[in-house]
């Protein structure tokens, strides 16, 4: 288990919508200080960033029951754009991780994954973010 | 002398003799008197019988002495002549008909001559015409081998006529080198009586007049004439039959040349199954030379059962005429000398040649056919194989990524012990099902390879040089020899697969070995062969190798060789395995070479 690093807590939003990962990476990231926000699909994530406190970053699913190309990344992006962006994907092509690059998310991570590992990630495209 | 079968003028002519006598004795009457009665009657006496042999001759003689009697002796004649009368006219009569007996015998004999004369001419004649009428060339030499008879048949034979021919020696008549050798054949016969065509006959070639040069058939006898040696040649054109059989090998020839370069096969049985004739590409398809064949059970280019059961199939076709595949045609399996099996088609008729059967099977090879529907098979099996790993790879790695997540969090929680072991074996189990998944993508969709030129030996090099770094590599030695010109390759793709290659030699060589590559060129590609000194792989296994899922490590997913297979044909390449007699197994991957454009440079590994 990889201690979460004190980079301060981030409020860290999760989309996605298997629950078992959700709650894995919200209890490890809560366990860590973090705070957590959850949304099981992209209209709900919208309805999130729209209503809520700045969010540091959002860990995202690539495929949503309501999304599953990168428009969802662009208007996240549009509508909170200091939010640092990670991704998530049960396969992910080399061209898909590229597009998404260029649109600004930091990393995109291959599922599964160490949930150890996601709040030091997550960190990381903070500060990634905030050198912007 | 005639001969005088007319008796009247035989008998005449005694007459017409004995009365000239009685003439000529009468002129000489007055001179003689009763002295030598008899005299003037043997010149006619001998001219009778010359004449008309015994009969005419007695006749004269009867005549000679009545005669006599009557008008010669003393008037008293027999009755008044004492017994020196009688005995001068016994001995008349005797001598006269002793002179025509002889005469008789004379002629006779005479008789016999000239019949035998005749027959003696006729026979000449006959032989003379028979042998200058044969169409067939006679021609006799004596002891030195000068021609002493030379018939018209020779003449229309070599050119020559008779009068040019006779005298001269008969080797003019050979072409080099009996020509020159022909004395000394002669000369050899003579000393050793060792005959080697003499009594016999055989194919030999003649020269004619004109130089030209043609076969003969020739038989030679031997023959005494007058204590002089002499030898018979009978000579046969064979020239005719010589252009008979010249046509029949053209004809043979075409057809022999259809048969040789027919693509299919083309198999002659006799109604025993027994082959008869094997084509070049039967040879082709089934791996034996024609000469291993004939003579051989058709049944040994089946594989079985058919092989077991085609002896009862000829014989029951032989007993019934019922056909299966006479006259029809289907596809049924070959078997190669090597034991491999393929498919081809098969259409047999039946011929009948001197009143016996024989069955002609033309065999079409269907492993290309197979082969290339195999492939598009394959290809779409694997294009929906590509699709089935997009969903199967979000479908499961989704709830892999959660159970995995949970499956840490609730681990964390727990009080260390057999419960929290535990749940680090679940992750672990789970990273093995991912790491599977990856391979299956990875085959099942392959990347499209970047391709740039590549520098083939350094980067087997490097591949090699990461393998050693793993602990199962320590006692494997590697060497890489050779080297090419740049290829066309994905580098990243490329050492993907020398990397698969290189880890299953090490694990089919316990870890213990040498693997040896050699880089070479060949005709515009870069050949790269991987040899271990592992075990080698059975046929039936090899075959298989290089389908996805196949293998047989206990613990494998089967997919490191086809993906190998998969990149290199994605870069056009080939590879293939091949278990050389003297023990390991070698993989050939073949590159197709960089085509450099100006100032292209090649890519750094």
């Amino acid at each position: 288990m990889t201690p979460v690093a004190a980079v301060g807590s981030l409020r860290v939003l999760i989309v996605e919508d298997e629950a078992l990962i959700r709650w894995a990476v919200a209890e490890t990231l809560t366990e860590a200080g973090h705070t957590v926000l959850e949304a099981p699909d992209a209209a709900t994530a919208l309805r999130v960033v729209n209503t809520s406190d700045p969010i540091d970053v959002v860990l995202l699913d690539f495929r949503l029951p309501d999304s599953d190309d990168l428009s969802l990344v662009e208007r996240i992006r549009r509508q909170t754009p200091s939010s640092a962006i990670v991704m998530m994907t049960a396969f992910g092509t080399p061209q898909m991780r590229a597009d998404a690059k260029k649109l600004g998310v930091h990393e995109v991570v291959g599922k599964p994954f160490d949930v150890g590992a996601v709040a030091e990630l997550l960190a990381e495209a903070c500060r990634s973010k905030a050198s912007e | 002398m005639q001969p005088a079968d007319g008796g009247i003028a035989r008998y005449g002519v005694a007459v017409a003799v004995i009365a000239a006598s009685v003439g000529l004795r009468l002129l000489f009457q007055p001179w003689l008197g009763t002295s030598v009665p008899y005299l003037q009657f043997f010149p006619a006496i001998l001219l009778a019988a010359w004449y008309g042999g015994l009969g005419p001759g007695a006749l004269a003689t009867a005549l000679g002495a009545i005669l006599a009697v009557e008008l010669f002796l003393p008037p008293a004649g027999l009755a008044v002549g004492g017994v020196g009368d009688w005995l001068s006219l016994s001995l008349f009569a005797g001598t006269g008909l002793g002179i025509a007996w002889i005469n008789q015998r004379l002629r006779q004999a005479e008789a016999a001559q000239r019949a035998a004369a005749q027959l003696a001419t006729t026979r000449a004649e006959r032989l003379d015409a028979i042998i200058n009428t044969t169409v067939d060339g006679i021609i006799v030499i004596g002891s030195g081998g000068k021609i002493e008879a030379f018939n018209r048949g020779a003449e229309r034979l070599f050119g020559y006529p008779e009068s040019e021919a006779l005298g001269r020696n008969v080797n003019m008549l050979m072409p080099s080198p009996y020509h020159q050798q022909h004395d000394s054949y002669l000369q050899r016969y003579q000393n050793t009586r060792q005959a080697t065509i003499i009594g016999t006959g055989r194919e030999v070639s003649g020269r004619r007049r004109d130089g030209s040069v043609f076969p003969l058939h020739l038989s030679v006898g031997e023959m005494t004439i007058g204590g002089e040696q002499k030898f018979t040649g009978m000579l046969h054109d064979l020239s005719r039959r010589g252009q008979l059989e010249n046509q029949l090998r053209v004809s043979e020839g075409r057809w022999r040349a259809i048969v040789d370069s027919a693509v299919d096969g083309i198999i002659v049985i006799d109604s025993h199954g027994l082959i008869e004739a094997f084509n070049p590409a039967a040879e082709r398809l089934f791996g034996y030379a024609e000469r291993e064949v004939m003579g051989q059970n058709v049944d040994m280019l089946m594989p079985a059962p058919y092989r077991e059961e085609h002896d009862h199939y000829l014989s029951r076709y032989m007993a019934t005429g019922r056909a299966k595949i006479i006259g029809i045609g289907r596809e049924v399996t070959g078997r190669r000398q090597d034991g491999t099996t393929f498919p081809l088609h098969l259409s047999v008729g039946q011929i009948s040649i001197g009143g016996e059967y024989k069955f002609t099977g033309i065999v079409h090879d269907l492993s290309s056919r197979v082969r290339v529907e195999e492939q598009l098979r394959e290809q779409a099996a694997l294009a929906r194989l590509g699709e089935m790993a997009a969903v199967i790879a979000h479908e499961v790695k989704n709830p892999l990524a959660g159970i995995r997540g949970a499956m840490q969090v609730m681990g964390r929680r727990m009080p260390a012990g057999i419960d929290q072991e535990m749940t680090r074996e679940i992750v672990k189990r789970i990273d093995s099902l991912d790491a599977m998944m990856k391979d299956m993508l990875v085959f099942a969709r392959p990347p499209q390879p970047k391709r740039l030129p590549i520098d083939i030996a350094p980067l087997v090099a490097v591949t090699a040089n990461l393998l050693r770094e793993d602990a199962a590599m320590r006692e494997v030695d590697v060497r890489i020899d050779g080297s090419s010109p740049p290829v066309s390759g994905d580098a990243e793709m490329l050492k993907m697969v020398f990397q698969n290659l290189l880890v299953n030699s090490v694990h089919a060589m316990n870890g213990r070995g040498t693997i040896r590559i050699e880089i070479t060129p060949v005709n515009g590609a870069c050949q790269i062969v991987f040899a271990d000194t592992g075990p080698g792989i059975p046929l039936d296994i090899r075959a298989k190798i290089f389908a996805p899922f196949f293998t047989t490590k206990s613990r494998g997913t089967g997919l490191g060789l086809a993906t190998a297979k998969r990149f290199i044909e994605a870069h056009e390449g080939r590879i293939s395995i091949d278990c050389p007699p003297d023990g390991g197994t070698t993989i050939a991957v073949t590159l197709p070479l960089h085509q450099f454009s100006t100032g292209q440079q090649i890519s750094q590994v």
